[in-house]
């Protein structure tokens, strides 16, 4: 090799010369060499390199390697001629070939279909011309005296982007990022949106691509930015430029001029962009816009290009900590916005995704792209043994090692690229039912990545398959191998025989997670939530700030529902089952802090939701409650240790006889299993408890009631939807009529279990598919090796049965062996997963022999089957196989 | 009639070879389109359409004499053909007719 410095990488060269014809190389070649030493002299050696292979990559085109008069791109003659051997001994062995492509090819399948997925994750926000200098503000906030952490978020103060282009110099763009439901109203008909209000320095900072309008749309308080879809749904046109929507924004309305146009690249944004608005629409306190105590929304920042990120964040820190009376502290983290997609531990209102799936679906990928090539390799180890005359005669004309090692690479990559193709062509099959089990929406396109891909994981597998029949073959006697005397080194037997136990520890791995995973969503989805979630409708109402005017609807709309006899229970409640309760935070008498849930209801509640009560009364509209009454729950009752909890008080500093508990219910889950059940506080009148407490945390502000919760007798559910609505629309609500079953909101909070559930599985029935294949394909090989030996067992009289136990036993002891391996690596993962949830199914030792046995009996089913009809064929006809 | 029709680039490379007469080859053209149009090509692509633009006939190319360079290697010189100058000569006219066709408007607004 070539190593002198001031020359082009010799590899460079060669590659050139190998497709470029000969008559147009020195002119290129000259040319090449006249740029290189150009970069060497100014990029140095290794971009000058990188240059000079990049040039010669670009130079790989038709219009070039066509020009060729003869197409001697490779040694073609050799290739053509392995090729030639591989294809026929590919249709003398087709049952062999057959099974060997087809399991490398879901294996192919499988891990291009997660190389898609993989792809698209990682890819997110790439597009933004500015991307790698933008990042979002997460700041962690703790008690100076303790160094206690209060809150670490992405959602930060409203000033903060402000005050930090006023003081950090590095700091050049900042915009604010807040999200809010709201009302649109569109030819009359409300309709609940997302709207986003940022900075006009938003569209400057981040590069979607403008259609209509230009990128000073946001200029104006009135002015407003829509996405391309949104756009088409409300005007049918990608050119609404001023059209005008109506927007309900915190009980204000507003109407607002449609400047812009926006492709909202939804499926490469972590960002949501469908309706941009100016930041001063969002009608939101002062106290809450100068403060930086709020956590309201998301800001970014652009710096300058280079500049040192950990410097950056410090400064931004010092800058926020003016205030040194403070007794807390605020520390600035910055947020890469490429990273914001995965970024699953300090996140804001952006869409993101856990990191962890692209680990765990890699390695589900890895694991059936093993099995698959263990199948290969197996297969082809034990099918060359078939082929040891080829190899003998071909070292007795004098091929050496290294040629016999290029056939036998040759053939498995001829193999495996077409195994790969067929594998791409079952990946478009599948990839409406991958995107449905990923939830996701890729795209399959024959672009250079996934040539690339396939070409290179083709070319893997050929090399590792390739050499290691090389290693068994090419070490033969000449003289064993005329002899076809597969008098293999037992270490050969043994390397296969241990690949194929981790073929099956890992199907029988995988079937394992299967049935726990199911087994566990079959009991948390099951299990008794202390309340009956079966014909129960959840509905949002109007956010009103005013008490009176929500009592008034909600009165209303519930004498209107129970007139209707299919209707049993309306009440209301501030929580809904989706999102996660309000916490009351408030002083202990001794100083500490103590946190409880709470939730306001309205009358009926109980039955309503179908919760049990345990002692005293629930509220009751005829008694007339005193306003101090709340009532708790079982889990507060024991959290203060008390026998007799009737009349009693929550302890705390700040509370002076403004309540007393009337009634104790029954546990019940507010939301999905994973979480235990806290201690919870119902109050009828929101004034009982926020007397004496020192923080309250809500999804919703202000906590208000605002879900309708409708309990309806079960049968047809369709009249009972039409009577809300039509009755909801009469109300003159401003909101639209929304609901949920809230059974199904419950099931909606496992489906991400739901959805690994299924991946797991899909896995296990690739990973099984494949070794079950390659099992079938090995025995029938190992049949064949033995013809003559079963033959004359026959005749010394040995049974079928006999026969038959004799060639599948081998097989059976190794996918016991696989068994007991694979037993205790699964109980390990299952008890890790199954420990973050509070509750849980315990692992069932029998779920092991399930998996175990229905792997023990799909293989003696396959290999008996094939081992009997070796056995029982007529010694005569084997025998004289010769 | 069968025409010939130039891509963007093809146009721009004949251009450019027309403009450097005898003395045109890749790495030279790559520079003068740096120069000329401030927009980075590589020389690769350069060289296709160089090679695909003589088998249009639209240059013609020799190889020059033996340099006293390193790497002794012959620079592969191009240079316009009459066809090339006659096809650059047609789209500018046709460009041109065009152009007049645009109605005259004000185009301060931009």
């Amino acid at each position: 090799m070539n190593s002198r410095k001031d020359h082009p990488p010799a590899l460079a060269i060669r590659i050139l010369q190998w497709f470029c014809p000969d008559e147009l190389q020195e002119g290129i070649l000259s040319d090449f060499d006249e740029q290189y030493h150009n970069a060497l002299k100014s990029n140095g050696t290794r971009k000058a390199n990188i240059k000079y292979f990049w040039n010669v990559l670009r130079l790989f085109h038709p219009s070039i390697f066509l020009r060729n008069k003869q197409i001697h791109l490779m040694r073609t003659g050799i290739i053509r001629s392995h090729l030639v051997v591989a294809t026929r001994s590919m249709s003398k062995y087709k049952f062999y070939s057959l099974v060997n492509i087809i399991g490398l090819s879901l294996g192919v399948t499988f891990t291009l279909l997660v190389f898609l997925f993989v792809k698209k994750e990682t890819g997110y926000d790439n597009f933004h011309k500015n991307g790698k200098n933008i990042y979002r503000v997460a700041s962690t906030i703790s008690k100076k005296k303790t160094g206690e952490i209060t809150s670490k978020s992405a959602v930060t103060a409203v000033p903060i982007g402000k005050k930090l282009l006023e003081d950090v110099p590095s700091v050049i763009a900042v915009t604010r990022y807040a999200s809010n439901s709201v009302t649109a109203i569109h030819n009359n008909a409300p309709i609940k949106e997302v709207a986003y209000f940022v900075d006009p320095a938003f569209l400057e900072m981040f590069s979607f691509p403008i259609i209509q309008g230009s990128k000073e749309a946001l200029l104006l308080k009135s002015n407003l930015a829509i996405s391309k879809s949104k756009a088409e749904q409300y005007f049918g046109t990608t050119d609404p430029i001023g059209e005008s929507i109506t927007f309900i924004i915190n009980d204000t309305e507003e109407s607002f001029i449609i400047q812009a146009v926006i492709d909202e690249k939804r499926e490469e944004s972590s960002l949501e962009i469908d309706f941009l608005l100016p930041f001063e629409a969002y009608s939101l306190a002062k106290e809450v816009i100068e403060s930086f105590n709020y956590g309201i929304l998301e800001n970014y920042v652009q710096l300058k290009p280079g500049a040192n990120i950990n410097e950056v964040a410090a400064s931004c820190s010092a800058a926020l900590n003016f205030n040194i009376d403070d007794d807390s502290r605020i520390d600035i983290t910055l947020q890469p916005l490429t990273d914001i997609h995965l970024e699953n531990t300090i996140t804001g209102n952006a869409d993101y995704s856990d990191p962890m799936k692209l680990y765990i679906l890699s390695g589900l990928a890895f694991l059936v792209l093993l099995v698959s090539v263990i199948n290969f390799m197996t297969l082809s180890t034990g099918h060359a043994l078939v082929r040891l005359k080829e190899i003998g005669l071909r070292k007795s004309f004098g091929a050496n090692k290294r040629m016999l090692h290029f056939q036998l690479i040759i053939e498995a990559f001829a193999l495996s690229f077409l195994a790969s193709l067929i594998g791409l062509a079952f990946a478009w099959l599948l990839l409406p039912l991958f995107n449905q089990l990923l939830n996701t929406s890729i795209d399959l396109n024959l672009n250079l990545d996934v040539l690339l891909f396939l070409i290179s994981i083709s070319a893997l597998i050929a090399i590792v398959n390739g050499s290691l029949q090389a290693l068994i073959m090419v070490n033969f006697k000449v003289i064993n191998a005329l002899q076809e005397k597969s008098s293999t080194k037992k270490g050969s037997g043994l390397f296969s025989q241990s690949l194929i136990v981790v073929q099956f520890s890992i199907s029988i791995i995988l079937i394992i997670g299967t049935i726990i995973i199911r087994s566990q969503l079959h009991y948390i989805q099951n299990k008794d939530l202390g309340f009956e979630k079966e014909n129960l409708i959840q509905m949002s109402i109007d956010n009103l700030s005013n008490s009176d005017a929500i009592n008034s609807l909600i009165d209303m709309l519930k004498s209107q529902y129970l007139g209707n006899n299919r209707i049993l229970f309306v009440s209301a409640s501030m929580n809904n089952s989706t999102e996660p309760w309000t916490t009351l935070t408030f002083i202990q008498e001794d100083g500490s802090e103590e946190k409880l849930s709470y939730n306001l209801v309205s009358y009926d509640y109980l039955e309503t939701m179908g919760i049990e009560l345990v002692s005293g009364n629930f509220f009751e509209q005829e008694k007339g409650n005193a306003s101090t009454d709340i009532v708790v729950n079982e889990a507060l009752v024991k959290h203060f240790g008390w026998e007799n909890p009737i009349n009693q008080q929550i302890p705390g500093r700040d509370f002076n006889e403004t309540h007393r508990i009337i009634g104790v219910v029954k546990n019940f889950h507010i939301s999905s299993l994973k979480s235990k059940i806290n201690p919870l506080i119902l109050t009828i009148n929101e004034e009982t408890i926020l007397e004496g407490v020192s923080g309250l945390t809500t999804y919703m502000w202000p906590p208000k009631l605002n879900q309708l919760y409708i309990r309806f007798s079960p049968g047809e559910i369709a009249p009972v939807l039409d009577l809300l609505s039509k009755i909801w629309k009469e109300s003159n609500a401003k909101s639209p009529f929304e609901f949920s079953f809230v059974d199904e909101s419950v099931a909606l909070k496992y489906s991400e279990e739901k959805r690994w559930g299924d991946i797991v599985n899909s896995a296990s029935i690739f990973a099984i598919f494949i070794a079950w294949m390659g099992l079938v394909g090995l025995t029938r090989l190992s049949v064949q090796r033995r013809t003559k030996e079963i033959g004359i067992r026959k005749v010394l009289g040995s049974s079928t049965m006999q026969v038959a136990s004799l060639l599948s036993g081998k097989f059976l002891q190794l996918v016991l062996i696989a068994n007991i391996i694979s037993w205790p690596i699964t109980y390990w993962i299952a008890e890790s997963w199954l420990a973050s949830f509070m509750y849980r199914v315990e692992i069932s030792p029998l779920i092991f022999v399930i998996a175990g046995l229905s792997v023990v009996g799909l293989v003696t089913l396959s290999i008996g089957f094939q081992s009997f009809l070796a056995a029982k064929s007529n010694p005569v006809n084997l025998l004289r196989y010769e | 009639m069968k025409k010939t029709y130039l891509g963007e680039f093809e146009e721009l490379v004949l251009m450019i070879v027309g403009i450097l007469g005898e003395e045109a080859y890749g790495n030279l053209i790559v520079k003068e389109i740096e120069i000329q149009q401030k927009r980075t090509v590589n020389l690769s692509a350069v060289h296709i359409t160089l090679y695909r633009l003589e088998d249009k006939g639209f240059v013609k190319s020799k190889m020059g004499g033996v340099t006293s360079t390193r790497g002794g290697r012959r620079k592969r010189f191009f240079k316009i053909s009459n066809a090339g100058f006659s096809i650059l000569h047609e789209m500018q006219e046709q460009r041109i007719k065009l152009w007049k066709l645009i109605p005259q408007v004000s185009i301060s607004g931009i």
